[in-house]
């Protein structure tokens, strides 16, 4: 009975917002669909010829995918919002709001296209096929007819393109040749390193559903989410304790800070139906129940830990969607 | 036509005319997107998309188009779009038609002179510019000013309309006055 009743709030709400109520505040970002036009057919290259238009601190997103690695430059996905690609055989999207600053990939049934709307100041994409509607930091559909519906998600890790290209030297690059015309050395919302741009100073441009302060709308965090719980960590605190082991609600999860590419990870505790406790030890990331030594990447050996769900976003977004997110930035 | 006449005969005026629809151009493709800075000197280049066909009607955002190439220069990046520059060009024949009539109507008073309304035309028309999904100069403002956002998103598409309607009634009105 008790799931039964889960079950059927799940179907009619997204945490505390109804799709109603999601629907209803959707609004124009001004452009018409795929106005912001997404990259249709990358053409990636490698780290050598990629300097050519890249400075060491610009800001890239890093997908590391079955052994191959894709480097991402912010100042080519700020203009298009969305990358649409295939990965061994499947759709998948790569999914960038500059107002939110939240990345994310997507397997999509199809393609994913930029609706020209925006949820929370967030974008709103579209399913080529269906014409529904999915917020990107939940990548679920609010469309009447497939609400509900969640896209499968993967992670991208901020960072550098000094750090990244030290750690990979081998990832491929995202070009500039994208099929269409834009100064990708212009952010056209500023710069992160200006604190005086969009990206540090003041709240969102669009009207959020709730807000919160307590933090600062444009604090960096790490979002995580589960079927009925969500957390939201700072950047900052993240960077200083190295790791975190959290258990908050139903959300048990290792959260991390990359040393190399000097971004964040987050992945599930739960391991072979043991739920792990992580420890550093001469800055080696080891479990107490096997004693394993795990990479960064949340791998052992032949043993990998799960993605946990969620993704890096500006607090500000993150709980206008998650209003009863639990800020976690002390133990 | 006459009447025109007297004022392009006026070789002063004809040169403000040109020199003010160039530098209205400017600015109007400026707002729009079109001309930007580059981070350092480059050598002059030319690029135009092979698929350029496909993207030469293609709507950004309303009355701004995608452009099918960009010349280089110096730190100088103008994106080359034959739509946005189709519209900046006309508006800016307007806007410095409307400005040397004043001009002339300055130097030469008449029982009733062109209203000053018109004016209000050439800033209407440098606020369509956007950049993904802010007004460009809301964005050129900061944050601070984010709460007009979704008032000139709602506004921006009669904003080029109003514009052209209103220097054409600014135009035609003050040429009639032309003795």
């Amino acid at each position: 009975m008790k799931h039964l009743l889960i079950y059927m709030l799940v179907s009619i709400t997204l945490f505390s917002h109804s799709y109603r109520e999601l629907r209803d505040n959707v609004l124009s970002g001004g452009v018409p669909r795929d106005g912001i036009p997404p990259i249709e057919k990358p053409v990636y290259i490698d780290t050598q010829d990629a300097k050519s238009f890249m400075a060491d601190d610009d800001i890239v997103f890093v997908w590391e995918n079955n052994g191959a690695t894709t480097i991402i430059p912010q100042k080519i996905l700020v203009w298009h919002e969305i990358i649409n690609d295939r990965d061994n055989g499947k759709n998948i999207s790569i999914t960038y709001c500059p107002l939110t600053a939240s990345v994310t990939g997507y397997y999509s049934a199809t393609s994913l296209g930029v609706s020209g709307k925006l949820l929370n100041s967030n974008l709103v994409m579209y399913d080529r096929a269906s014409q529904s509607l999915w917020p990107q930091i939940t990548g679920t559909s609010i469309s009447p007819d497939t609400q509900g519906k969640q896209l499968d998600s993967f992670s991208l890790t901020w960072s550098t393109w000094s750090d990244s290209k030290n750690t990979y030297p081998n990832a491929r690059v995202l070009s500039t040749d994208t099929g269409i015309i834009r100064n990708y050395n212009k952010d056209p919302y500023g710069n992160y390193s200006d604190s005086n741009s969009y990206y540090n100073r003041g709240g969102a441009f669009f009207p959020l559903m709730s807000s919160h302060d307590t933090l600062l709308p444009k604090t960096m965090v790490r979002g995580l989410i589960s079927d009925s719980d969500s957390v939201a960590i700072p950047w900052d605190f993240i960077r200083d304790k190295k790791i975190l082991n959290i258990s908050k609600g139903d959300i048990v999860a290792l959260v991390l800070y990359d040393e190399r590419l000097k971004g964040v990870r987050a992945f599930s505790r739960i391991f072979e139906g043991n739920v792990l406790e992580f420890y550093l030890e001469g800055g080696k990331l080891k479990d107490r129940t096997f004693n394993k030594i795990w990479d960064y990447k949340g791998e052992s050996g032949d043993f990998a830990l799960e993605e946990y769900r969620g993704m890096d976003a500006f607090w500000f977004a993150w709980s206008a969607f998650y209003p009863e997110t639990e800020v976690i930035d002390n133990e | 036509m006459n009447r025109t006449k007297i004022l392009f005969n006026n070789k002063k005026l004809l040169a403000s005319f040109l020199f003010l629809s160039f530098a209205y151009l400017l600015l109007y493709l400026y707002t729009t997107g079109d001309i930007s800075f580059l981070p350092s000197s480059q050598k002059f280049s030319v690029f135009f998309l092979t698929s350029w066909r496909n993207v030469l009607f293609k709507s950004k955002s309303p009355f701004i188009w995608e452009a099918i190439g960009v010349i280089s220069f110096g730190r100088i990046y103008l994106a080359i779009s034959p739509m946005n520059i189709l519209i900046g060009l006309s508006i800016s024949i307007l806007v410095s038609f409307n400005l040397i009539l004043i001009h002339y109507f300055h130097k030469h008073p008449s029982p009733c002179p062109l209203g000053k309304r018109s004016l209000f035309g050439i800033f209407t028309g440098l606020l369509g510019g956007f950049a993904c999904c802010v007004p460009t100069f809301i964005i050129l403002l900061g944050p601070a000013f984010s709460s007009l956002t979704i008032f000139f998103i709602h506004l921006r598409v009669l904003l080029i309309p109003f514009t052209i309607v209103l220097l054409t009634w600014g135009l035609l009105h003050g040429i009639k006055k032309i003795q």
